[in-house]
């Protein structure tokens, strides 16, 4: 199996929401989308369409944030979640740059695409992609559809997101107009290096190195202090 | 415990391998990596059962075919429809279908959905009053309202039903009449129940001039530039049948030049040009565009003169075509000097004149119809229509030259509600001129074009089971007072009782008048309750003395129904469907029912055969007696496949062709305009209408400002369209939870206005406003809107506020259907005198309605 | 229109803010035992305090999460995640803090006597935890407001006031219980001059915090930043923070300080001030961070 991404050219994409819908029905999420809690929804705003969906990450934040391991990148690409080991911490929520896992507080567990994993393994298209009525969804392996939408953006002059935001993703969004103006959020380029547990070592250092200060400058102290009282 | 001092040496030590240690963590491969087959999910969450082809219906009119998919669910062991699988094979979906066919799957499990027939105990009808339902079986039902039907004249029934081959039967076997206000708009919409052949492309209701019903379709595929006057609605956005189409046409470089106040999705992605254009002044625009296009001389002459009547002569003084004694059209030759039938005229005038010609032995003059377009036009400049529109002058100039070089292969789609709909004051002026348009590049009945249905013949209920005699007639007067309106009457009454009624005046009539006194409700169409003004109607209502509805919900219209039918769902039934609003083959498409309908459903065959036997028997047995073994039987499925030839009956197309029926044959140009006798008597298209001069109107388009005006405060245009996953208000999707949340994170729930309008009116993000119709034009009980404002760019004028129809419910029985406003409470009932001198059909309803903002 | 973030909400709040007093007693526990060479009041408190503040904070922590069965597996995977990270880095403060106090409160030793290895790992581990704390929210990706350097440095200050806050109270209910505590007194003054520098320091980096912040390119962080100052948190935030957290604390502690003298209630009413200003913090710091798609999610 290669590795997997997902195009959406948003001049094709009307907002239908179609793509949400099947992914309820296909998924069965019904109960959580009775309550807001979606893994794929788009929303009409003023300079275009906000798709709300997993990016499927290079190097995601999620996984890097999870305690608990419920988080996996596979090797197709695809960012999976398993709700058996999850803690219910909630960091992922609010870890991912993309503001896409959603805690359902009813099922307690996270909700996320799975880029249909289920379909993909018998070589389907994932449900979404399968239904868009204009083809604003397009699936297929990673190579070849990051080749395609640098050719459609140069082409027309359109906006690439997701090529390098947070490391890259493997879902590529075409823009007329500037994503971020849209409201995609501004994502930086290079990706969640576990920078936390990171600065915690260099802590440990930093406070070695306090706690001698302390250490010294309380013994210089005393010897000055004793030095007085003699 | 003695202090150990700390050294210099393991002051560095420590701070060293502490730094060191931050470097050889491995913690930069943190991500794990699990392969894909490990996957929580790596399989589907239900199995699938069966699939079940069926067609699409009451969404829209692209009528997608399909098949529902059931299994059974995993999670819940019970076995159920689960959802939609397209069906690639389907030349008009291709493998498409949209958010509301996937609706339509959990709406068959909707817990509210009425399974019983229910009686009224409490006699006072009305939304505060509790009807005090007792439950009751169907047949029971049927019973009583039979007996009470019994009662009354005729005169003093109506029915609130579309036109399907079964009410239409029953309304003419009693002689009472009907009423509704979309008959036309879609396939299988209205046959529902009685689940027959959908979309009867009605050879005689011709498009010219009654605006409405579309029998064609458009070749978004192929075509090369479409104008979209409005046609870019948040309800096409879902439109998967068309949808698919124009996609591929626009990723083959199909030019779109949109117009339209509201920016929806489909104009950012889909359209090369957008332009505000003030609500209500296409009109201007495109009789600009048909003055360019004569005084340049860059229309498709031969089309012109072969297929409309362009050529032929008008009488100056009786302002109507002039006729041989064949009824043939007459053109003037310009090699003979004389006036000839137009099919044999060689060199026929398209313009000059007046020529003098002799008619009955009289003298008279005579003007070709393209020569009194020209002079209708004569003022239409494109800087007068931007003046009227602001649509810019250049742009109309332009954007006509580039239609003109790109035809045939162009168009300008419209579908039932966009402006060129029945619904706007002056749409059939703009609906005119667009097939002028049509007509001037030669796009009808032409691919890339406009299509038209090719060799398909459907029978109706009349041709499979004719009636034992003649029907008796109708009363005189209609509660809609669709008999005022000689134009859509003579159609009603002689040529397609299936053609809509006067909506627009059905609460007005029920109201001021006393003629009715039952009023009978045929779901899918609980219309009243969700259109224009329902205030009124449902004060009309509480006079009554029978009212009963059919219906899948206890919506709102049950607040006044004295009983109340549970009708199946649209998957519960079979079906037949000719596709013909993407026309470029002949198509048939068969459905079968997904499951038994639950509880007590009742059928509108069973229904109406029932009620047809116990009050006209005549007209329901096969050799018109009384012997109930002897009730038509009206399968017209089977009759429409015999007739195309396709299969013997629906069983062996279902089984042996698998319900789909596509004859692949090239688009033939130009063929059917002349077979259909589109334009009647010559096969061609008629510019100058006729009918229009019998009423005091004008043949050919004319700019006319709308009936109402801005004044004061009430200067903001009422704007309508529906969100892509709601269906007017059908609970189907309006207590749907999930997508009720969709339409609050996109304050579908809200009345959108501009940032301008939101500035000067001194609102911000979700204030309370209300909105209050011009008491001008709504004399009697207004009920002024209240809702949340949404400030958006996508409304792009300051002078307009868009509204989403059919999200008002006040139904205490779906549990989800939560939100208040009702665009239709803001759009007054019609007066006929009101209506005639602007409106010779009688059919603009929902137009041009000025209201007042104000903050709650 | 962005609503407060509720994904952590008070229980981690509180989480954040226990921690943070446990580091901060600890730490003044450890400079206390430096500067006055052993056991002392300050120490003893410090001790005294830590470890139950830590454990309620773990049961904070624990309380908060949805699915607790499965807590355990925070710890299989120790450096897998900052949570994890966080999670040993408690228990391993809370493993130490609690031999101390052990050894403190049950050995009813008259002095806490403890090897410097002991007190080495502590204080680390203490320096780590009230970090921790803020770096739990750096790491967090999707809120901009959180996304510096600076919020652990501002967790680290108030974690370090409100631990200075939390030993101020214990030493006074202490005194008052015991009257013989007098000679700790001038001892107080030394903590009441570290938490004004800390008060100052803390006022110093929330300045350039919510200035850097106010000023990014980000508009979900501009959004908190106004939330805080002028939006829907601003009464919480000027209030209970500024005046009750920083203000007030300050004016008592410099009043305190600068006379030389040390009232049992002026010190309490200051520690109590921190406490709530350190809560608030907390609290305030997590409800206004906006996710980045505030503006398209509802
Ligand atoms: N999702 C969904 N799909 C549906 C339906 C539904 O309820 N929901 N209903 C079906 C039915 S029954 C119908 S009739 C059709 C209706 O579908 P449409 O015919 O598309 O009707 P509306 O949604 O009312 O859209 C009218 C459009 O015209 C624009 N408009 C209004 N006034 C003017 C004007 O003066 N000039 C111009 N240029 N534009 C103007 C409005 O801004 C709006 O975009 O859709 C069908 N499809
Ligand atoms: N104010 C205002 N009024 C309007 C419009 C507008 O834009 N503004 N639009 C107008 C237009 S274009 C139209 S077409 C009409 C539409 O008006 P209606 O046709 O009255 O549409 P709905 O209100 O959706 O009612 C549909 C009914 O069909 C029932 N139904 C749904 N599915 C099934 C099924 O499978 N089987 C059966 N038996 N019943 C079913 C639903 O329960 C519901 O009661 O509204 C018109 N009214
Ligand atoms: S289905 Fe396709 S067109 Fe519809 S909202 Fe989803 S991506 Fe857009
Ligand atoms: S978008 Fe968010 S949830 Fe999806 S893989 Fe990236 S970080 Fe994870
Ligand atoms: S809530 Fe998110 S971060 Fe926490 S354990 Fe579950 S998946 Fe991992
Ligand atoms: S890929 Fe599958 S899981 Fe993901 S949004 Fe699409 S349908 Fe849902
Ligand atoms: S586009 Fe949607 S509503 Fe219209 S016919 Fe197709 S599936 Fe049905
Ligand atoms: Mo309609």
């Amino acid at each position: 199996m290669g590795k997997y991404a997902i195009l959406l050219d948003t001049r094709f994409c009307t907002g239908c929401n179609t793509c949400f819908y099947k992914c309820v029905q296909e998924n069965r999420l019904h109960e959580s989308a009775n309550q807001g809690y979606a893994r794929t929804m788009v929303l009409i705003r003023d300079k275009g369409l906000f798709h709300h969906r997993c990016m499927h990450c290079e190097e995601p934040s999620c996984v890097a944030t999870c305690p608990s391991g419920a988080f996996a990148k596979t090797p197709e690409g695809i960012v999976l979640y398993d709700s058996q080991p999850c803690l219910g911490c909630k960091s992922c929520v609010i870890a991912c740059p993309f503001n896409i896992p959603q805690w359902d507080m009813k099922k307690k567990e996270v909700i996320k695409c799975t880029m249909c994993a289920h379909r993909v393994l018998k070589g389907k298209q994932p449900a979404c992609v399968e239904v868009c009525p204009t083809d604003a969804l397009e699936f297929g392996l990673y190579e070849e559809i990051t080749g395609k939408a640098k050719q459609i953006a140069a082409e027309n002059k359109l906006n690439i997101y997701g090529l390098e935001e947070n490391g890259g993703t493997s879902v590529i969004i075409l823009t007329k107009e500037d994503p971020i103006a849209i409201g995609y959020p501004e994502v930086s380029k290079s990706a969640t290096k576990a920078r936390g547990p990171k600065t915690i070592v260099g802590t440990a250092a930093v406070a070695a190195l306090a706690y001698a200060g302390i250490k010294k400058y309380t013994e210089r102290r005393a010897e000055i202090e004793g030095k007085k009282d003699e | 415990m003695g202090e150990v001092k700390l050294k210099r040496r393991d002051f560095l030590k420590i701070g060293g391998i502490t730094c060191l240690s931050t470097l050889f963590t491995p913690l930069n491969n943190l991500v794990p990596f699990i392969s894909f087959a490990e996957a929580a999910e790596s399989e589907a969450k239900y199995s699938i059962t069966k699939k079940i082809p069926q067609v699409c219906a009451r969404a829209c009119e692209c009528d997608c075919a399909y098949n529902v998919v059931v299994g059974v669910d995993k999670a819940t062991g019970i076995e159920r429809g689960i959802t939609i699988e397209g069906r690639p094979e389907d030349p008009v979906s291709r493998g498409k279908y949209c958010i509301k066919a996937l609706g339509f799957v959990d709406g068959m499990y909707n817990p509210d959905r009425l399974l019983v027939a229910l009686k009224r105990t409490n006699p006072k009808r009305g939304v505060d009053q509790d009807p005090g339902w007792v439950t009751i079986s169907s047949d029971e039902a049927l019973d009583e309202i039979i007996e009470k039907m019994k009662k009354h004249k005729r005169e003093e029934m109506v029915f609130a039903s579309p036109g399907d081959p079964y009410s239409n039967r029953l309304c003419r076997s009693l002689g009472v009449r009907r009423s509704d206000q979309r008959t036309e708009c879609f396939g299988t919409h209205y046959y529902l129940n009685a689940l027959m052949v959908t979309n009867p492309p009605n050879k005689y209701y011709s498009s010219t001039y009654t605006v409405t019903h579309s029998i064609w379709g458009f070749d978004y595929s192929d075509t090369k530039y479409m104008l979209w006057f409005g046609f870019d609605s948040f309800s096409k956005c879902g439109k998967a049948g068309i949808l698919n189409h124009i996609a591929e046409g626009k990723r083959k470089g199909t030019k779109i030049v949109g117009f339209n106040p509201l920016r929806t999705p489909m104009a950012d992605g889909l359209m090369d040009e957008w332009y505000p254009i003030k609500p209500g002044t296409d009109l201007a625009v495109t009789l600009a565009m048909i003055k360019i296009m004569l005084d340049k001389k860059i229309y498709n002459e031969k089309f012109v003169k072969n297929y409309t009547d362009s050529a032929s002569l008008i009488d100056a003084e009786t302002r109507l075509h002039i006729t041989n004694s064949d009824g043939k059209w007459m053109a003037w030759c310009t090699e003979h000097k004389r006036m000839e039938p137009i099919e044999t005229c060689d060199a026929p005038a398209l313009d000059g004149g007046p020529f003098t010609v002799t008619v009955d032995g009289k003298d008279v003059q005579a003007m070709p119809v393209l020569q009194l377009l020209k002079e209708n036009v004569k003022d239409c400049t494109s800087e007068w229509a931007a003046k009227i529109s602001d649509v810019p002058a250049d742009v109309i100039t332009r954007v006509t030259r580039e239609f003109a070089e790109a035809a045939p292969n162009v168009c300008i789609p419209n579908l039932k509600r966009d402006p060129a709909g029945p619904n706007y004051a002056n749409s059939w002026r703009l609906m005119h001129t667009i097939n002028i348009l049509h007509a001037l590049t030669g796009s009808f009945d032409h691919d890339g074009g406009v299509l038209f249905l090719h060799d398909v013949k459907i029978p109706w209920l009349e041709d499979v089971d004719p009636p034992a005699k003649p029907y008796p007639p109708l009363p005189e007067k209609a509660p809609d007072f669709r008999h005022e309106f000689p134009v859509t009457e003579e159609i009603y009454q002689k040529k397609d009782f299936s053609a809509p009624g006067h909506y627009g005046m059905i609460g007005y009539g029920l109201y001021k008048t006393d003629m009715t006194k039952v009023v009978v409700f045929k779901g899918p169409h609980r219309g009243l309750a969700a259109l224009i003004q329902p205030q009124m109607t449902e004060k009309a209502l509480e006079k009554m003395d029978l009212v009963w509805d059919w219906d899948l919900y206890l919506d709102d219209i049950v607040y006044w129904s004295d009983y109340v039918l549970p009708a199946p769902h649209q998957f519960e039934e079979s079906k037949l469907d000719l596709r013909q609003y993407y026309p470029k083959y002949p198509c048939l498409v068969a459905g079968e029912p997904v499951q038994k309908a639950p509880g007590d459903c009742i059928g509108w065959g069973t229904i109406a055969k029932r009620i047809g036997l116990a009050l006209a028997p005549e007209y329901w047995t096969t050799d018109g007696s009384s012997d109930p073994d002897k009730v038509i039987e009206g399968n017209m499925n089977d009759a429409a496949l015999k007739a195309v030839g396709v299969a013997e009956n629906t069983e062996e197309f279902l089984t042996e062709q698998n319900g789909i029926w596509i004859d692949k044959k090239p688009y033939e140009n130009y063929k059917t305009i002349r077979e259909i006798g589109y334009g009647r008597p010559n096969g061609r298209v008629r510019l100058y209408i006729d009918e229009f001069v019998k009423v005091s109107h004008e043949p050919l388009p004319k700019w006319a400002e709308r009936w109402t005006s801005s004044e004061g405060e009430y200067k903001y245009s009422l704007l309508i369209t529906r969100a892509a996953w709601h269906m007017h208000a059908d609970p189907n999707f309006i207590n749907n939870e999930a997508l009720n949340v969709v339409s609050e994170k996109n304050y579908i729930d809200c009345v959108w206005i501009s940032p301008g309008a939101g500035k000067k009116l001194g609102l911000s993000e979700g204030d309370s406003v209300v909105l209050e119709t011009n008491p001008k034009y709504m004399e009697e009980l207004p009920r002024p809107v209240k809702a949340k404002v949404h400030i958006t760019n996508r409304i792009a004028r300051n002078d307009c506020v868009l509204l989403f129809h059919g999200i008002g419910h006040r139904s205490k029985w779906l549990k989800h259907g939560r939100w208040g406003y009702r665009d239709g409470d803001l759009i007054p009932q019609k007066n006929p005198e009101v209506s005639k001198p602007h409106d010779p059909t009688g059919m603009g309803w929902v137009e041009d309605v000025y209201v007042k903002i104000k903050k709650a | 229109m962005a609503g407060l973030q509720t994904s952590w909400g008070w229980l981690i709040a509180v989480y954040l803010f226990l921690a943070g007093i446990a580091a901060g007693a600890y730490i003044c526990a450890f400079v206390s035992w430096s500067k006055f060479r052993g056991d002392n009041l300050i120490s003893r408190v410090g001790i005294f305090l830590a470890a139950p503040c830590l454990g309620l904070s773990i049961l904070f922590l624990f309380f908060d999460i949805d699915r607790p069965a499965q807590f355990m597996n925070a710890f299989f995977r120790p450096h897998s995640s900052m949570i994890s990270v966080g999670t040993w880095v408690l228990t391993i403060f809370f493993v130490i803090c609690a031999i101390q106090w052990l050894k403190c409160v049950l050995a009813r030793e008259k002095t806490i006597s403890e090897s410097n290895l002991v007190w080495f790992v502590g204080f680390i581990f203490a320096v780590l935890a009230a970090f921790y704390t803020g770096v739990l929210l750096w790491e967090m990706r999707g809120i901009p407001f959180w996304n510096t350097i600076l919020i652990p440095l501002l967790f680290l200050a108030s974690a370090l006031s409100t631990g200075i806050g939390a030993v101020l109270i214990g030493a006074t209910v202490y005194r008052s219980l015991k009257k013989d505590a007098g000679v700790d007194a001038i001892n107080l003054h030394y903590l009441y001059k570290m938490d004004l520098a800390l008060i100052c320091i803390e006022a110093a980096i929330l300045f350039v915090y919510l200035l850097v912040m106010g000023l990014s390119s980000q508009p979900a962080a501009v959004n908190s930043v106004q939330t805080l100052l002028t939006g829907s948190l601003a009464p919480v935030f000027w209030i209970l923070f500024i005046v009750v957290g920083l203000v007030l604390p300050f004016y008592f502690e410099w009043s305190l300080y600068s006379k030389g003298i040390s009232k049992h209630l002026s010190s309490t009413i200051a520690a109590s001030c921190l406490l709530i200003g350190g809560l608030t913090l907390r609290y305030l710091i997590l409800s206004a961070g906006t996710f980045s798609t505030f503006k398209l999610l509802l």
